[in-house]
C-alpha cells in the first residue's frame, strides 16, 4: 500500500494502519532526531511526539508534497522546539545550581557513553566535539547538513523540506562542511598547542 | 589517527571523523517499544473521546435526577412537619356563615 493509500484508509477511521506508516518510517525519525540531540533517549521522546502529532494533524496533510517531506518537516520543527526548551531549562538550572547536573544525565544518554561499548577517552572526546560543532552551526546549514549526512537524503528532496532551491542547498551544505571543519581545526589547534 | 601522536589532526582526519561519528549515531538502534507507544496513545486518546459522550450525558442526568429527588424528599419531609399544625382539607372548606356562633348559645 502507498503512503496516500494508507492515509486515505486512517482518514476513514481505520487507526490501527497508522502502525504501517510509524513502522515505515521510524527510522527515518530517530536518525534525523540523533543528528539534532544526539542522545537515544532524547531522540527517541522526539519520535513519539512526532508521530503523535503527525496522526493527529494528518486531516491538514493536502498531499501537495511527499509524506515523508512532511513528515520530515514536523520533525524537525519538534526537534528545534526541544533544543530551545532544553536551552531554557538548562539556563533555569544553572541559575539554581552552579555545579552542572545535566551534564550528568547527558554523559549517561550520549551514545558514546554506554556501558561497555568499546570507546576509548579520546574517541569520546572527540565524537563530543563533533556534535557540538554541529550543534553551533546555524539553524539553516544545521538542517541541510543532518538531512543530507544523517538521512542521506538527496539536496533535491532536502530542497523540498526546507522550500528552498536546490542551488541553496548546495551552498548551505558546503559551508556546513567549512564551518565543522574550521570549528574543529581550531579545537584541535588550541587543544595540542 | 594522528592525535594520537599528539599531532592535531588534518582537514582529511577531521572530515574522516566526523563521518565516523555521523556513521555511528545514524546506526543507533530505534527503540522496540515505538510503534506499542505511538499506538497506544492514540488509541487510548481514541477511547477517552469515546467515553466522554455517554460520561457527560450521564453526569447532567444524575445532576438532574438528584435534584428532583432533592425537591421530592424536600416537599415529602414538608407535608411530615407541617402536616399536623394545617386542619384536613375536609375542615378548610367549610363555610363559616352555617357555623352557629358561639356567643349566641354563651348568651342562651
Amino acid at each position: 500500500m502507498t503512503d496516500r493509500e494508507l492515509i486515505e484508509d486512517i482518514l476513514r477511521g481505520n487507526t490501527n494502519t497508522y502502525e504501517q506508516l510509524v513502522e515505515r518510517y521510524k527510522e527515518r525519525v530517530f536518525r534525523v532526531s540523533m543528528g539534532f540531540v544526539h542522545n537515544n533517549a532524547d531522540a527517541d521522546d522526539i519520535s513519539q511526539e512526532v508521530f503523535i502529532n503527525a496522526f493527529y494533524s494528518l486531516r491538514s496533510f493536502k498531499g501537495r508534497s511527499e509524506f515523508s517531506t512532511w513528515l520530515h518537516r514536523i520533525t524537525i520543527n519538534a526537534c528545534l522546539n526541544f533544543i530551545r526548551k532544553q536551552r531554557k531549562l538548562s539556563f533555569f538550572r544553572n541559575l539554581s545550581s552552579p555545579g552542572n547536573i545535566s551534564k550528568t544525565a547527558e554523559y549517561h544518554e550520549n551514545p558514546y557513553n554506554v556501558p561497555g561499548a568499546d570507546k576509548s577517552l579520546i574517541d569520546r572526546q572527540n565524537a563530543e566535539q563533533v556534535q557540538k560543532a554541529i550543534d553551533k552551526l546555524p539553524e539553516k546549514q544545521r538542517i541541510a547538513f543532518i538531512l543530507g549526512n544523517y538521512e542521506d537524503m538527496p539536496q533535491k528532496e532536502i530542497a523540498s523540506v526546507m522550500h528552498t532551491t536546490v542551488g541553496a542547498v548546495e551552498q548551505l551544505l558546503l559551508r556546513a562542511k567549512n564551518n565543522l571543519r574550521k570549528q574543529l581545526a581550531e579545537y584541535y589547534k588550541n587543544f595540542y598547542s | 589517527m594522528s592525535m594520537k601522536n599528539n599531532i592535531p589532526p588534518d582537514d582529511r582526519e577531521i572530515m574522516n571523523m566526523v563521518s565516523e561519528v555521523i556513521g555511528h549515531e545514524k546506526h543507533q538502534p530505534v527503540s522496540p517499544f515505538l510503534t506499542g507507544k505511538v499506538m497506544n496513545h492514540i488509541r487510548s486518546e481514541d477511547e477517552k473521546t469515546i467515553i466522554a459522550m455517554p460520561v457527560r450525558i450521564l453526569r447532567i442526568m444524575a445532576v438532574a435526577a438528584g435534584f428532583m429527588l432533592i425537591v421530592f424528599l424536600g416537599v415529602n419531609l414538608g407535608h411530615l412537619i407541617t402536616g399536623d399544625r394545617f386542619p384536613a382539607a375536609e375542615v378548610m372548606s367549610i363555610n363559616d356563615a352555617y357555623l352557629e356562633r358561639i356567643d349566641l348559645m354563651i348568651n342562651d
